[in-house]
């Protein structure tokens, strides 16, 4: 066998490159055929090459796609081709064979454009209903469709770039860039010559009407929601319904070549991919969050928003799990706090914070800004027909975190209301007018709630008494001061708290340790040296005195004292 | 009608023809076969009727240096070949009467006639 040496490595590259992906398309035969069929195909190659003049480097450019060129050693080997090669491959000018070349090409992007959505839709389908099951469906919205978006750009991007540079050295013979491909092709063909590959690719192949028919509808569906349809992918009425049918014709129809003599049509059916593959995935978001719309929609469209909104904080009560909206514990939530002090006394007053400082909220409305839109007046009692207002501060706002809340009568009201016959002159309905005439506010009441148009909440200027909602009791058992910082290193807190703290609470005149040597006064007189027994103590009937002094007379260094 | 179709059952014999003529190698081939009008053959399909030719014994091949560019590797034609090819033309002659009586045209005929009259 004679070695070629073409005129460069790099054309040398675009051969064994080119080589490699011919032999990829022989690779279902058996190998001692393929080998047969295929040796010395470099040489040839080169050979070929290099007496059409040095100017040619891409063998592509000569010979048309690798796939053209193995399926003529295929039949020329009387081997059956492998897929239906249009005529008049590398036999035209140079011209025509890059351009066949291009269809070959686009081909099999349209193939790979084809697994892409596949996997996409595989994945969704697979994650949605996971999410969806844990409460999660919108996090999948949030951040799966950036990521998907952004898989998909990125593998945009290569094919652009990957086609671009053969693009370049199709038709300029630009050797740098055209050997971009060459060494991708080359670098995959450790897989892409494998049987299985081959198996696989046919199978793509086979699928690509699949795709067609997907592609056709996601648009269809994507044209009928912005000609006013709703719903995602599924047709929500008949014209969209028409328009899929009439798109997923469109697309087959360019998928298979038909009209491809207008030169626009394989150009307009890759952006079509590219476009449905973008919009798939936001179209199914769209189908799942409508059809749990219609799951929970009871009334009018605006009750189907409220009780979206309103279920959901509905379910997270019930469903005993903490919540981001107000405060909770162990499921249950925390409405109003009641504060006593270290004897067990109410505190009238307390402002509350957390250990960073923040004040501790029972609700989660921000003072002053609170829209029906941005919570519900929770009931400060177990009385739901209470609700909780807060205390002001000397600059008149609102204080959120002072407890306990009070509380504002909302009578048998269970939604806000307009209050019938009153209305300004300026065209606001609902205008609440308070009984002096000097006010007038538009807005809506709930009790004594009241929410104008700007979607501040306040009182209404007749609001009743805002009162101390209901102690839970009256008095609570008394707690051991803070002072007692060593209250936690003995074991017998009692003992040891009463020497300390002789006021502490339930102190009763219990006799202490330390006072033991008060009795020992009446002994005093044994310090006289009379070593008598206990019952010849006579003093003691005369001395009730007689303890504060005995000490005083035992204490060495009580001089002073005796002599004052 | 694609002639590219018709090409593939009689490229053997076509390959053969040319060698038989002259020994040449695989860019030389396709260029006289085109030269002498079969302008839709493509290499792929010429290399690969060399190399089967070559595997089954109708051609020999040797390499000959060249001063510019690559080695060459030129075929030249066997008696198993020269063989192959009168059979070839044989059948060739037949099918090709029986087509033009058919097709009611003496126009293809000519090349036939005057290999005939050789």
């Amino acid at each position: 066998m004679a070695t070629i040496e073409h005129n460069s490595e790099e054309a040398m590259e675009f051969i064994n490159a080119y080589a490699a992906k011919v032999r990829s398309h022989l690779s279902d035969l058996d190998p001692s055929v393929a080998n047969d069929i295929s040796a010395g195909l470099e040489s040839d190659l080169g050979e070929s090459l290099s007496e059409r003049g040095p100017d040619i480097v891409d063998p592509a450019q000569v010979f048309g796609s690798p796939a053209h060129y193995a399926n003529e050693l295929r039949t020329s080997a009387g081997l059956p081709a492998l897929i239906a090669v249009e005529p008049g491959g590398p036999g035209k000018s140079d011209k025509s064979s890059t351009v066949t070349s291009r269809i070959r090409q686009n081909r099999r992007a349209r193939w790979l454009w084809a697994i892409i959505p596949a996997i996409l839709i595989a994945t969704y389908a697979l994650l949605w209903p996971f999410t969806w099951a844990l409460g999660g469906g919108n996090e999948l919205l949030t951040f799966g469709i950036p990521i998907m978006l952004g898989i998909v750009g990125i593998i945009a991007a290569c094919r652009w770039a990957v086609k671009g540079a053969s693009k370049y050295g199709a038709t300029e013979g630009a050797p740098g860039e055209s050997k971009v491909r060459g060494n991708w092709d080359a670098a995959w063909s450790p897989i892409t010559s494998t049987p299985s590959w081959a198996r696989l690719r046919e199978l793509g192949t086979e699928l690509q009407a699949v795709w067609w028919v997907l592609r056709g509808w996601i648009i269809g569906a994507f044209l009928g929601l912005l000609f006013g349809g709703r719903g995602g992918l599924l047709p929500s009425n008949l014209a969209t319904f028409l328009l899929i049918l009439l798109l997923i014709a469109v697309s087959v129809q360019w998928g298979r070549g038909q009209w491809r003599h207008w030169g626009w049509v394989a150009t307009a059916a890759k952006a079509m991919s590219a476009i449905a593959l973008i919009l798939v995935v936001p179209l199914y978001a769209l189908n799942a969050a409508n059809s749990r719309d219609w799951r929970s929609q009871s009334g009018n469209q605006w009750q189907a928003g409220w009780n979206a909104g309103y279920g959901a904080g509905l379910n997270d009560g019930s469903s005993a799990t903490t919540s981001d909206e107000g405060l909770w514990q162990d499921g249950n939530q925390i409405r109003n706090i009641f504060a006593f002090d270290a004897d067990g006394e109410p505190i009238p007053a307390v402002q509350l914070f957390d250990q960073n400082g923040l004040p501790i909220f029972t609700q989660r409305f921000l003072p002053d800004s609170r829209s029906i839109s941005d919570s519900h007046p929770w009931s400060v009692n177990q009385d739901p027909s209470w609700f909780g207002w807060a205390r002001r501060n000397t600059a008149g706002q609102p204080v959120w975190n002072a407890y306990p809340l009070l509380r504002v009568n909302t009578g048998n009201a269970t939604d806000w209301q307009l209050l019938p016959g009153y209305f300004d002159n300026d065209g606001c309905a609902g205008v609440w007018a308070n009984p002096t005439g000097e006010d007038e506010v538009c807005g809506m009441v709930w009790g004594d709630w009241l929410l104008d148009d700007n979607g501040q909440l306040s009182l209404r200027p007749d609001h009743g008494p805002l009162l101390t909602p209901a102690w839970p009791f009256l008095r609570a058992a008394g707690v051991l001061s803070m002072d007692d910082t060593d209250i936690t290193d003995t074991d017998t807190p009692n003992t040891n708290t009463a020497g300390d703290d002789p006021t502490a609470p339930g102190g009763t005149p219990e006799v202490s340790p330390i006072d033991s040597p008060t009795p020992t006064p009446p002994d005093s007189p044994t310090v006289t040296g009379t070593p008598t027994p206990l019952g010849t103590a006579t003093p003691s009937p005369t001395g009730t005195d007689a303890p504060a002094d005995a000490p005083a007379e035992v204490a060495p260094d009580d001089d002073a004292e005796v002599s004052e | 009608m694609d002639a590219t179709q018709l090409l593939k059952g009689v490229l053997d014999a076509a390959v053969l023809a040319v060698i038989s003529k002259g020994d040449g190698y695989g860019y030389d081939v396709i260029k006289r076969l085109q030269d002498s009008g079969l302008t839709e053959v493509g290499d792929a399909s010429v290399y690969g009727t060399l190399r089967r030719l070559f595997t089954i014994g109708a051609l020999t091949s040797y390499v000959v240096p060249s001063e510019s560019g690559p080695h060459r590797k030129y075929y030249g034609i066997t008696p198993l070949g020269l063989q192959m090819l009168s059979e070839q033309r044989e059948v060739w002659q037949e099918f090709a009467s029986a087509m033009c009586a058919l097709l009611g045209t003496t126009h293809l005929i000519l090349p036939t006639q005057i290999e005939k009259g050789e």
